[in-house]
């Protein structure tokens, strides 16, 4: 196994930490995956039993690394998976908030299997320096493979287009303080709304006019008479990680979509063409 | 009961997020306008005064229409559009018991967020008009002249001493805290001076902390008076400019002690 890569781009580097930064605020550790053509981020629920996917996050290579090596673990399995640290990672990767040269990233073997950051900072005054960080991997054996597979949903009752992300992270953000749950709903016509619902306060924010991909009509069950009225899905999630992801990233020109599951949960799709492609799942929350 | 529209609701938000000292408000439509009251323990109350001429549409058709709101969960809402200043807010209140309603739009992005806060009845309200007690001396000055001789003061105090007087030096505040004494005076013949009244020299001590809960209106005043009564309480009027229009935040805080 051997894993060798290089970003030289500024925009890059910015980006690929605004990545790691939100995955750390979501999760304590993650799964890197890396393939010939891309790398993987995902991360599942800590809990043993089947593995639900929380974030699957794909940043494709030719936009990240000037060089990208990597020999997996055998010739018809070219792939590596390394589960890490997500703290310690953001940590290391805030470096590259100061003049950064070139950002290097290698697998080596310390006394440890470990990720090194090799960061080569601008000469300022002084000459120039190298900043090398370790951060300790487990490596994934091939039998576990399985349980990080891309998660494949096709039964979404409702798939809508996002409205502009700036204007729901500013709301969100608000209802966070009121709430700790969100609900979101769709209608075939449209509209997503956004709302919260507390002893003190029920506040909703409607937004019209949007794209609906697709719409399933007369599958929903278990849902009130209100809603088989109004014809839409809903489904209550915890705020705080609904919010996480839009908060900490520059996706204010990413092309979002919101999938519900009746009652049971939210896909948020975000794809910034070229750059990245992010899934995030979340799950109903039971009271 | 009471309806009005606003289209200007950042500085009122500004306002109400200045005088939150209190997690719950009592708000009390009336014909000339709607006042918001905050009080703590009877050592300081804070209203802020929205005279129906800031509103776009006011309407009322009782006059003892009062209640409580969580007004934590009110200014937040005010602000749920971030930054962004193109909202409009209507709000209204049916009957008594009956939650408040805010539709607020967001006209560029075709927004709308539409909301209920829960309302408390009140039963005991007591309204002793406490400007009519402020009657002895008084001072009216530039808001950010107060703002500055307030962040003059040693600020780890507790306590602050207001002492009117009608010669020199007129008008003057002092603590005493751990590290020493700080003292700042204003003359009354200051270009920022509009009005100096004093007949009769006072002396009170006031909780520096309550005090200090004016600086974050003083931000957005214009003017402020303050003034002073027999019983020692401290009464501070803020004038808010607001497009052509006024706003008004007034605070009443206890005196500690009087002294001799």
């Amino acid at each position: 196994m051997q894993f060798r890569a290089l970003i030289v781009d500024n925009a890059a580097m910015k980006d690929f930490l605004n990545v790691v930064l939100s995955l750390s605020k979501f999760s304590k550790t993650c799964v890197l995956r890396l393939t010939s053509t891309k790398i993987y981020f995902i991360v599942s629920e800590e809990e043993n039993g089947p593995r639900q996917p929380l974030v699957w996050c794909e940043l494709p290579i030719n936009y990240y690394f000037r060089e990208y090596n990597i020999v997996g673990v055998s010739s018809s399995y070219n792939e590596i998976y390394l589960e890490l640290s997500t703290v310690l990672l953001a940590r290391s990767c805030t470096v590259i908030k100061q003049d950064i040269i070139s950002f290097k990233i290698k697998l080596t073997h310390k006394e440890t299997p470990c990720l090194t950051l090799e960061m080569e900072m601008a000469a300022g005054d002084i000459a120039t320096r190298q900043c090398v960080h370790d951060i300790p991997v487990e490596v994934i054996s091939r039998k576990y493979w399985e349980s990080y597979e891309e998660p494949h949903f096709t039964d979404f009752h409702v798939s809508i287009q996002m409205p502009n992300l700036k204007s729901v992270r500013n709301i969100v953000e608000r209802m966070k303080s009121m709430s700790h749950t969100l609900t979101v709903s769709a209608n075939k016509d449209g509209k997503l709304n956004l709302s919260i619902n507390t002893s003190t306060v029920k506040l909703a924010a409607h937004f019209p006019n949007l794209n609906v991909n697709s719409f399933v009509e007369g599958n929903v069950t278990n849902c009130s008479n209100e809603e088989i009225k109004s014809n839409s899905v809903s489904s209550t999630i915890d705020i705080k990680k609904f919010i996480m992801f839009l908060s900490g990233m520059q996706l204010n020109n990413c092309q979002a979509v919101c999938n519900i599951v009746q009652g049971k949960m939210v896909k948020l799709y975000m794809e910034q063409p070229g750059a990245l492609l992010l899934q995030i799942f979340l799950t109903e929350m039971t009271i | 009961m009471f309806s009005g529209e606003l289209s200007e609701v950042k500085m009122v938000h500004n306002v109400l997020k200045s005088i939150a000292i209190k997690e719950f408000a009592v708000l009390r439509p009336m014909k000339e306008g709607l006042k918001i009251t905050v009080d703590e323990m009877r050592c300081i109350e804070a209203s802020a005064y929205l005279p129906c001429n800031i509103f776009s549409a006011y309407a009322i058709d009782n006059e003892d229409i009062i209640f409580k709101v969580n007004l934590k969960i009110l200014t937040e809402i005010l602000n749920i559009f971030g930054e962004d200043d193109h909202t409009s807010l209507k709000l209204s209140y049916k009957s008594a018991g009956s939650p408040l309603f805010l539709i607020m739009n967001h006209e560029e992005e075709n927004i709308t967020v539409d909301c209920e806060i829960r309302t408390v009845n009140i039963d005991d309200f007591e309204n002793p008009s406490l400007a009519e007690e402020c009657n002895m001396n008084k001072i009216v000055m530039n808001a950010n002249i107060f703002g500055e001789l307030l962040n003059r003061l040693d600020s780890p105090a507790e306590e602050v001493q207001i002492t009117f007087s009608p010669s020199h030096p007129y008008f003057k505040l002092k603590t005493t805290g751990l590290v020493g004494e700080s003292e700042v005076c204003i003359n009354k013949n200051s270009d920022s001076v509009t009005m100096y009244q004093c007949n009769e020299k006072t002396k009170s001590i006031y909780t520096f902390s309550n005090i200090r809960h004016v600086i974050k209106v003083l931000h957005h005043a214009d003017k402020v008076a303050i003034s002073t009564g027999e019983s020692g309480l401290l009464g501070l009027q803020l004038v808010i400019n607001c497009d052509d229009n006024q706003m008004y935040v007034e605070f009443y805080i206890t005196s500690q002690y009087q002294t001799d």
